[in-house]
């Protein structure tokens, strides 16, 4: 091939002609095989798979006892994580998410924006991880359901005894509005189950103490 | 694992905007030394008198193809975690024509366009104007045209997806496409100056 080029350029030609005659040769590197790719369709698709999707009380309970291989991932970032989160979660970046999950661990995603939980458990899919849930109503509905709970009929004790473990203040269905000294005292309470969530959050001997404050 | 680099506004927007200023001072630096902020040399693409853009485009095409095959190849790179762009055939097909037709009456396309305001171009100027007033119309009309804007979704895939060959054999095609392509640009270059001698004397 006759380049009228100068000659930075004919050298730099043969360089690439030499790695593209070798790339030829080592064929697809095994990380292209691997390689994921994610569309929009995909996410939609694994956004309506409603059995991969947890309830709080669901993951109150799997955490209580304690599931083997069992990982909580909050994907709502730092500032959010440390003014309170669920016990044992993990706060983890989007973009590190599929550096962080392992083969064989049952991850539960969850944060307050359903696109990004939609986002995430899309992309763990497409790369491989299976067993993986995201928590339906994010971190509202762990505080509306576990930690705030208003509880009633056959389930109303066991729904009260799991809010109390993780520090809760259920309430019966039957309360009605409170005047303001027994208002006040129980927004202390409440306020007081949210932050020692913050700290107990790190190994499981650390949950039965927010279970004994919360009694 | 080094790459690629995790600049999400998780990561920190800080360095991420850093990062991406760097990276953006150094593509308008390497635009404006190939002479691509001049509206005069990228029209020469079209009178098939300077192909500058075609060599510089592919060359850029090549050098990534290249870094991105061996680095991946070396574990420096992991691939699965570069983003893939969605495949929407006739949207793009429409937004192709009007890039193009832009393209072609302004001399400029964004990223020179921005290079040549840079450098004090009016021409460059005009046509950042008229892009960020593209971006407002299309934002608005938006709603009436985002059926056709969603439709026809393929997902995203890759050339070697398409076409089933191994990724160090599309290396190679696209390599020596490349060069031959460089060669042709030359060929042409040279009889459409001769042309343009034999018209000048």
């Amino acid at each position: 091939m006759n380049f009228h080029v100068h000659s930075g350029a004919r050298t730099l030609g043969v360089i690439a002609a030499v790695l593209g005659a070798l790339a030829a040769v080592v064929g697809t590197p095994a990380r292209f095989e691997r390689a994921t790719s994610l569309s929009a369709t995909d996410v939609v698709h694994v956004a309506g798979r409603e059995r991969e999707r947890v309830s709080a009380r669901e993951l109150a309970e799997w955490i209580r006892a304690g599931t083997p291989s069992l990982r909580v991932l909050d994907l709502r970032g730092d500032s959010a994580f440390a003014k309170h989160h669920i016990p044992s979660a993990e706060a983890v970046p989007l973009s590190m998410l599929d550096s962080v999950a392992r083969a064989g661990e049952t991850l539960v995603l969850y944060s307050d924006d359903d696109v990004r939980d939609a986002l995430a458990h899309a992309w763990l899919q497409a790369s491989g991880h299976r067993g993986t849930y995201v928590l339906r109503g994010g971190m509202s509905a762990w505080m509306a359901d576990v930690i705030d709970p208003v509880v009633a009929g056959d389930s109303a004790e066991h729904v009260a005894a799991l809010s109390r473990y993780f520090g809760g203040v259920p309430r019966a269905a039957t309360d009605k509005p409170a005047d303001e000294p027994v208002a006040s005292a129980r927004a202390t309470r409440r306020s007081n189950a949210r932050a020692s969530l913050t700290p107990a959050v790190a190994a499981p001997d650390e949950f039965e103490n927010v279970g004994r404050r919360g009694c | 694992m080094i790459s690629p680099l995790p600049l999400s506004a998780d990561a920190g927007s800080g360095v991420a905007s850093a990062v991406a200023l760097g990276v953006g001072i150094a593509f308008g630096w390497c635009l404006e030394r190939s002479g691509l902020g001049s509206a005069r040399k990228l029209m020469g693409q079209f009178t098939l008198t300077d192909l500058t853009v075609f060599k510089v485009m592919f060359s850029a095409i090549v050098t990534a193809m290249l870094g991105l095959f061996w680095l991946s190849w070396l574990g420096v790179v992991d691939p699965s975690r570069i983003y893939v762009p969605e495949t929407f055939i006739a949207p793009q097909l429409v937004g192709g024509i009007v890039f193009g037709a832009g393209f072609a009456l302004a001399g400029l396309c964004p990223g020179t366009s921005c290079v040549a305001a840079a450098t004090g171009r009016l021409d460059g100027l005009g046509v950042v104007g008229g892009f960020f007033a593209g971006v407002l119309v299309m934002g608005l009309l938006l709603p009436a045209i985002g059926g056709f804007y969603a439709s026809g979704a393929r997902g995203g895939f890759t050339l070697a997806d398409v076409v089933h060959v191994p990724q160090g054999v599309l290396v190679a095609i696209v390599v020596a496409s490349a060069l031959a392509g460089f060669d042709v640009a030359e060929r042409i270059e040279r009889r459409t100056a001769r042309g343009v001698g034999r018209i000048g004397a």
